[in-house]
């Protein structure tokens, strides 16, 4: 059994409901639709049963997916949990499968940063911009401003956009800030343009 | 067959092509003894067929082996003299890899362009509207600047190495002064240029030289007219077309509005007039072998070649060129043809021979690589048969070392899922069924969105910096590419510029290239082959970079995978890439790896997370597309001299031996200029060869 999570958020509040994505393929394609999985916690408790979906996820070849939601630990850090799913009760004999989830828990935050990325030539908003601060991240909205509520500290903010390239910075959240991002058009190459090099 | 008579070779013009049987036929019908046809390709005369002991199927004045960049314009210079012209081709179709070229062509000494620009003036056709490009000044110059700059020992690239240090003076003498007779002479055979925009990579530091071919979108292609359809200069994300095999893209801002350009607009011209002029061609031979009177001595008489046909793989039909008339159509497996004044040897370079190229770069051993234009040339393109051939018969070579330290020769494209990652041509031409895939083109910044590894699995690279090539010392110069002073600032041999000081300022080495073609855990004896190249990404990239994995841009070629999961995918790729030879058994535990990188914010193995974002590798499905390093320019071969005679060990001209372009060696300009003059050069010295 092979598995995968995704958009697992990359920082969790203490102790709040936080979502994510759970596939299981088995390596030969076999159907696993409605099979149960278990979460276990970093100390090896279960957190949860949960079953997978009945159908293909669409895209996928043989994948089965389940949305998972569950309560964050309370403590602040890395918090290693794992996924597992059992290899018996199938028509064929099937080797369990599991994997390790990172769960990265911060504290309750205490400021709001605010990014605005923009186009450094043409001074317009970049909308759908990555931003980066680390363990944050999130997008810019229409009008290219993100806003991220952190704890207080010392941060790197890297911030790209579709076809531009990636700007950095260093604040130190004290309180709310505001920062602006300007970032340069990335040419898309062709051999043409590596011509022109 | 055509039952056309062929006996005056301005009848040559929109003819079908001939088989060699009806061609001597007609011209004995005629009443023209085959001998004594001028212009034409004949049958041997009865003293030339065991010339050399050896029987003669064919006998020319010039014969040109390679119908490239410097093979066309010697061609056409040679016919311009009266004398009678053959070009062979190892291809089905003209144009070697200037067809897929950009078209952009750096000479200078005070060339045509240059001085068109100076005036304020369009060209006579009045298709060149936006004003000039560049002060005037940054255009003025003559053969002896030119010459200056272009041998400047003291420039530097931003890797510290030095590409005007090593090049051959007189040759390069040569180049200079006829540099503006070279830019007249297209412009006098059906090539347009547009206004001067900066220098190509190798052509100087200290004036704008470049310009580009192009032609005006019309209701139809007419190369007299200057014309090309939207169907024939390719449709954006759509088709390319036999006439270009990639897409000519808007030349609005150094012509006018309507205005396309690309490599088939340089092409086509000289094509067009080849044709018109009576030069003949003869597609699907490759040169095998140089004839000479003794074997290292004495004249060269001709040449032997063989049979090299392609064919289309569904209706196995044999490829044909885009215009046939004046096209011998010969389909014996070898033959024989006799040079009476002389061979020109421009069979393109040596990037896609491995045993070749690996002289350079042994870890270019590997034959997963291809050289640039794969797809289009066909296995025989760019095999360094030409160069290969002289040394059989005594050349000497130069400029070996010029391979190294220059990014336009190997390097990484930024294109994914194509073997022919050097260019992105589309559905159209006949040659896209042999690379099945355009390819996933990236901009720098897209490679924040995936991770690169090795043929097991493992990563080598900061991935941001994979595809990442520093420019060239050209104009307008400039710290940015390793020159202290930019533009007209800029001195010409002065010791500042190469000054330990400065290189430490302006150093920026990216062995990116190197790490991806190192030794790994899967190179094996004897020869260590570094293997294939992946880049792994997932879902999550397509929806936050937009990139097109969709046919035509990427195909179930081999070169690109999808799968559930990432022990899926490596399974695949084991089963379906024919230069897997060894299990990926690294890239479950690199992902793993990679994706724990992301979540602690910092990548120890290669410095990821500070130039860009990082971005975990886990939503399904997961991709695996082929990177290609690609050996673009071949620099090193033939020697020749000013002339572009062929020489041999002792520096002795080889009589009735010529060569240019990437076949020869002594310079290591990038791209058209170099090889066009060389062309130039050829054609008008074969015209004062003796009878």
């Amino acid at each position: 059994m092979q598995l995968t999570a995704w958009d697992m958020p990359t920082a969790i509040v203490a102790g709040q409901r936080f979502k994510f994505a759970l596939g299981v393929r088995c390596a030969e394609g076999c159907n696993l639709g409605g099979r149960d999985f278990s979460l276990i916690d970093q100390q090896g408790a279960v957190v949860d049963t949960l079953k997978l979906g009945r159908e293909i996820w669409p895209g996928t070849e043989a994948l089965y997916v389940a949305e998972v939601e569950v309560e964050a630990p309370r403590e602040t850090g890395h918090h290693h949990w794992q996924a597992t799913i059992a290899g018996v009760g199938m028509q064929l004999p099937h080797a369990a499968g599991a994997i390790q989830l990172s769960i990265s828990v911060v504290g309750a935050p205490d400021c709001e940063v605010t990014i605005r990325a923009v186009d450094r030539e043409q001074q317009t908003p970049i909308r759908n911009a990555l931003v980066v601060m680390h363990p944050y991240r999130t997008v810019t909205d229409d009008n290219g401003i993100a806003k991220i509520r952190a704890a207080r500290g010392q941060y790197d903010i890297l911030v790209s956009g579709f076809r531009y390239l990636a700007a950095s910075t260093s604040v130190e959240v004290k309180d709310d800030l505001v920062t602006v991002a300007e970032l340069d058009v990335d040419q898309p190459w062709t051999s043409q343009e590596e011509d022109l090099a | 067959m055509s039952k056309k008579k062929i006996i005056n070779p301005e009848q040559v013009r929109e003819t079908a092509s001939v088989s060699r049987r009806d061609f001597i036929k007609q011209g004995m019908a005629a009443g023209v003894g085959a001998a004594t046809l001028a212009g034409c390709v004949t049958a041997p005369s009865a003293q030339g067929t065991n010339a050399g002991g050896t029987k003669w199927d064919y006998e020319v004045d010039v014969l040109v082996i390679g119908a490239g960049a410097s093979g066309l314009p010697c061609a056409i210079r040679a016919r311009n003299a009266g004398l009678s012209v053959l070009v062979i081709d190892q291809n089905f179709d003209l144009g070697g890899k200037m067809l897929h070229s950009g078209g952009q062509v750096s000479f200078g000494g005070g060339d045509p362009c240059q001085l068109r620009d100076i005036a304020g003036q369009g060209d006579k056709e009045g298709f060149v509207k936006v004003p000039p490009l560049h002060k005037p000044a940054e255009m003025t110059e003559d053969t002896d600047f030119l010459f200056k700059d272009i041998t400047d020992w003291s420039v530097l690239d931003v890797g510290a190495q030095a590409p005007y240090r090593y090049q051959d003076r007189e040759l390069h003498r040569a180049w200079a002064d006829n540099c503006p007779a070279t830019r007249q002479f297209l412009m006098d055979n059906y090539v347009r240029f547009t206004r001067i925009q900066g220098t190509h990579p190798g052509g100087g530091v200290s004036r704008a030289r470049r310009a580009t071919t192009f032609l005006m979108l019309g209701d139809k292609t007419d190369i007299k007219a200057g014309t090309v359809t939207r169907q024939d200069a390719g449709i954006d994300g759509k088709s390319s077309s036999h006439f270009a095999p990639r897409l000519m893209e808007s030349a609005a801002k150094w012509a006018s509005p309507g205005a396309v350009w690309n490599g088939a607009a340089l092409t086509r011209g000289l094509e067009y007039s080849a044709r018109e002029k009576g030069v003949q061609f003869m597609f699907n031979r490759r040169m095998t072998e140089l004839v000479r009177e003794q074997p290292f001595a004495g004249r060269v008489l001709g040449v032997k070649a063989h049979y090299t046909p392609r064919f289309d793989r569904s209706t196995k039909e044999r490829l044909e060129s885009y215009k046939q008339n004046g096209n011998l159509d010969e389909r014996r497996e070898f033959i024989s043809i006799r040079a009476k004044r002389a061979v020109m040897v421009s069979t393109g370079g040596h990037g896609a021979n491995p045993q070749f190229r690996s002289m350079f770069y042994p870890a270019f051993n590997e034959p997963a690589f291809v050289s640039s234009g794969f797809a289009l040339l066909g296995p025989n393109g760019q095999d360094a048969s030409g160069i290969i051939a002289g040394m059989r018969i005594g050349a000497n070579l130069a400029g070996m070392q010029q391979n190294l330290g220059t990014t336009q020769s190997f390097h990484i494209p930024p294109r994914l899922a194509t073997r022919d990652s050097y260019s992105d041509m589309l559905p159209g031409h006949p040659t896209f069924q042999f690379r099945q895939s355009t390819g996933i083109t990236l901009g720098t910044s897209s490679y924040e969105h995936m991770i690169a590894v090795n043929q097991v699995g493992s990563r080598f690279f900061n991935e941001m910096q994979i595809a990442a090539r520093y420019g060239t010392p050209v104009w307008p110069g400039g710290p940015r590419v390793g020159v202290p002073k930019p533009s007209m600032q800029h001195v010409q041999g002065d010791w500042r510029n190469c000054s330990a000081d400065w290189v430490r300022q302006m150093y920026v080495g990216n062995p990116a290239l190197d790490a991806a073609m190192a030794m790994n855990e899967g190179s094996q004896a004897p020869h260590f082959y570094s293997g294939p190249l992946w880049a792994i990404f997932d879902r999550g990239t397509i929806e936050r970079d937009k990139w097109d994995i969709e046919p035509p841009f990427t195909a179930d070629n081999g070169y690109f995978f999808s799968a559930d999961t990432i022990e899926a995918l490596v399974r695949k790729i084991e089963k379906n890439h024919e230069f897997q030879r060894v299990p990926l058994s690294r890239l479950a535990e690199t992902v793993r790896k990679w994706n724990s990188y992301v979540d602690a914010g910092a990548d120890p193995d290669f410095g990821r997370g500070k130039d860009a974002p990082m971005h975990k590798i886990v939503k399904p499905p997961f991709y695996a597309a082929a990177i290609c390093p690609v050996w673009h320019d071949s620099y090193g071969g033939l020697r020749i001299n000013g002339k572009a005679q062929v020489l041999d060990m002792q520096g002795t001209v080889i009589p009735g031996l010529y060569s240019g372009g990437e076949a020869s060696g002594g310079g290591n300009q990038h791209g058209l200029g170099r090889a066009l003059c060389h062309g130039y050069i050829a054609g008008s010295s074969i015209a004062k060869e003796p009878a």
